[in-house]
């Protein structure tokens, strides 16, 4: 692969940086874009870009834009037909949909995409997410907290707790203090939750969408694929860093959980600090499609698992379980709320002292 | 200016029943129906109230070896029934001993009571090779008649289904793949009738046709598509012993092409097929028939791609 240059200047368009060169390509990114115009204003400024610089050839990525291909198509050509051809011929158009690259004039080659990917991984590094790095942490912490006090596991030692965190000693400090009220010390530096954190896992639960990266997926055709049929195919991916959370995985963990049915499936990804990597989807069904709209039905639902170690519970070959902590904020998140009750009454812990 | 093929609605089991019933018994083995009506009877016989839109009932006569007796028995027995050679449309009067063998007509029959549909009587090729279209003279009572092969035909021939009423139907997942071989791109080359007031690409009606079968096949069974590729395996295996690894890279390529947002209106001419052919008892939508090519190229021809 080329080396890449990101916030590259323009020479004769001051002030202006392309967001990566690569050779003599240019690339600018636009990130799940919704707006057309922005889509517009990009290719122009593509355009000024090409006839600017010795940059022989200009691309515009667009990274999962929410503007339907038709629509996308009918702006390229809408802006292709007013720049010289001469221009217009270094201009292209790559774009990737559920995971899946396509383009104009040409679909980008195996090894462009390579290139492609690269540069979006460090765009999408760089865009601001919902919540800090250190709250991400911060709930990271809580949740092994959470774990090992349902599963009545007894203390735990900071150093194994950054570890499973994957987080330095100051920022589990930092959690540290915020839960302290919630907290036994002992004098080997180990700690464990003397109570369940109530309202730390409130706000956990205000954030969860966040804090977990969750994306739901919902059936376009009509003519939607089952749960089951989903979880069929996910076998098959034989991937070890997904596991099953949601009703599957509360009912692993408490086969007398008052539930009928599957009406979703949720899934956790362990991706660490790696970006989140989508394109699995559409090996599961190409009908399915994202969905932003709490009102809308999702059938599939994936949550992010950022810290070091996922807690997932192997199951021979077959796919692992989420840890319970994820299975109840997924009861809680499908709005399960009695039987998320009754998982987290269900515990060593909490059996003879409900919550 | 072309003709308006229209169709009428069929009973699948009704129309198998009578062409069962009207071949002699010695040689109801060598009959393979294949095409809508094939595909008809396997996804809809349990519930009479869905019908398909067709006109041919392609009969297969296979195997080879025994086509040309099968076909000149069968021929004259239908002829000896009071079945009609087709009028409509070119092609409709029988050769003789003098007409040359790319002149000839193919074998097409109305039954005594019915214009509403019509047997076709073709066969398999002679070998992996022979993938152009090939005329053998079949000589009958009525006179002179060409029964033909087409090169993937022999797909059909693998593994077909065996019916109550003696005759078999070739599988929806062979058909499927004869269609997707035979048209790696879309071709400029239009049916030779309207189908339903509208001038379509036979590519565009083929590939529509594939993206029907998978469409049934995904509705009658969960995951139907994830066993597809290994009947697609064995047959080109059995069929084209020594080039199927050469097949399978054109296995997709035109479903591919129609998938190109460019290519809406080739996807809008399979739409049109499938209202008015194999879905016409369904509702199918443009993005229906995206979603269902997007499945078939997941579950199917994806992992017959790494077989090679």
């Amino acid at each position: 692969m080329k080396p890449i240059q990101y916030e590259v200047p323009v020479d004769n368009l001051p002030g202006f940086h392309v967001d990566a060169v690569s050779g003599n390509t240019a690339y600018e990114i636009l990130l799940e874009t919704k707006d057309a115009r922005r889509l517009r204003t990009a290719l122009m400024e593509l355009a000024s870009v090409a006839s600017s610089s010795d940059l022989r050839q200009a691309v515009l990525v667009l990274e999962e834009p929410e503007i339907s291909i038709q629509r996308l198509l009918k702006e390229w050509e809408g802006a292709i037909s007013v720049i010289r051809p001469e221009l217009s011929r270094r201009l292209s158009l790559f774009f990737r949909r559920s995971g899946e690259w396509s383009g104009t004039p040409t679909t980008p080659k195996n090894d462009e995409i390579q290139l492609l990917e690269e540069i979006v991984r460090h765009e999408t590094s760089r865009r601001p997410i919902g919540v800090s790095r250190n709250t991400e942490a911060h709930y990271e912490i809580l949740r092994i907290l959470i774990h090992q006090w349902l599963l009545n596991r007894g203390p735990i030692s900071i150093n194994c707790l950054m570890e499973m965190a994957g987080s330095s000693h100051p920022t589990v400090s930092r959690s540290l203090e915020r839960l302290e009220h919630y907290l036994k010390r002992y004098s080997d530096r180990s700690i464990e939750l003397r109570i369940f954190p109530k309202d730390e896992w409130g706000r956990l639960l205000a954030v969860s969408d966040d804090v977990r990266g969750t994306v739901r997926f919902t059936d376009r055709s009509g003519h939607a694929r089952s749960p089951e049929s989903l979880l069929h195919r996910l076998r098959l991916l034989q991937r070890k860093d997904i596991a099953l959370g949601g009703t599957l995985g509360a009912k692993h963990y408490l086969p007398s959980l008052d539930l009928v049915g599957n009406p979703r499936l949720d899934i956790s990804i362990h991706t660490g600090r790696k970006a989140l990597d989508l394109s699995f989807v559409k090996r599961l069904d190409p009908a399915l499609e994202k969905i932003t709209r709490r009102d809308e039905t999702p059938t599939l639902v994936i949550h992010t698992i950022r810290r070091a170690e996922s807690l997932f519970e192997p199951d021979g070959s077959e796919i692992p379980w989420a840890d319970p902590v994820e299975c109840l904020l997924d009861l809680h998140e499908a709005r399960l709320e009695s039987q998320a009750l009754e998982f987290i009454n269900s515990f060593p812990t909490t059996k003879n002292h409900p919550l | 200016m072309k003709a308006d093929n229209s169709t009428k609605l069929i009973s699948p089991s009704t129309v198998l029943q009578s062409v069962a019933s009207a071949i002699p018994n010695d040689f109801k083995h060598n009959i393979i129906i294949v095409g809508s009506l094939a595909a008809g009877y396997y996804f809809f016989a349990d519930n009479p109230k869905l019908q398909v839109r067709t006109k041919d009932v392609d009969c297969l006569l296979s195997p080879r070896i025994e086509a040309l007796l099968a076909g000149e028995a069968v021929a004259d027995r239908l002829f000896a029934e009071n079945w009609q050679l087709r009028t409509e449309g070119e092609w409709n009067k029988a050769g003789d001993e003098l007409t040359p063998l790319n002149q000839l007509p193919v074998v097409r029959l109305h039954p005594p009571d019915s214009k509403e549909w019509f047997i076709e009587l073709l066969t398999v090729p002679e070998s992996e090779t022979d993938l152009g279209r090939k005329d053998i003279r079949l000589t009958t009572t009525k006179g002179h008649f060409s029964l033909c092969s087409f090169g993937f035909l022999s797909l059909a021939e693998y593994d077909p289904i065996k019916t109550s009423f003696g005759i078999a139907i070739a599988r929806p997942e062979t058909m499927a793949l004869a269609n997707l071989l035979h048209h790696p791109t879309i071709g400029k080359q239009t049916m030779s009738g309207l189908i339903q007031g509208r001038e379509i690409k036979r590519s565009n009606k083929d590939l529509g046709r594939v993206l029907a079968l998978a469409y049934l096949a995904e509705s009658k069974e969960d995951d139907a598509l994830l066993k597809w590729p290994s009947v697609w395996l064995a047959a080109l295996k059995a069929r084209f012993p020594t080039i199927w690894s050469q097949l399978i890279p054109r296995v997709g390529s035109g479903i591919r092409e129609i998938l190109d947002p460019r290519k809406e209106a080739d996807l809008g001419e399979a739409l049109h097929t499938c209202q008015f052919g194999l879905l016409a008892s369904y509702t199918p939508t443009l993005n229906l028939l995206k979603v269902t090519a997007e499945r078939l190229l997941v579950d199917a021809i994806e992992p017959l791609e790494k077989q090679t």
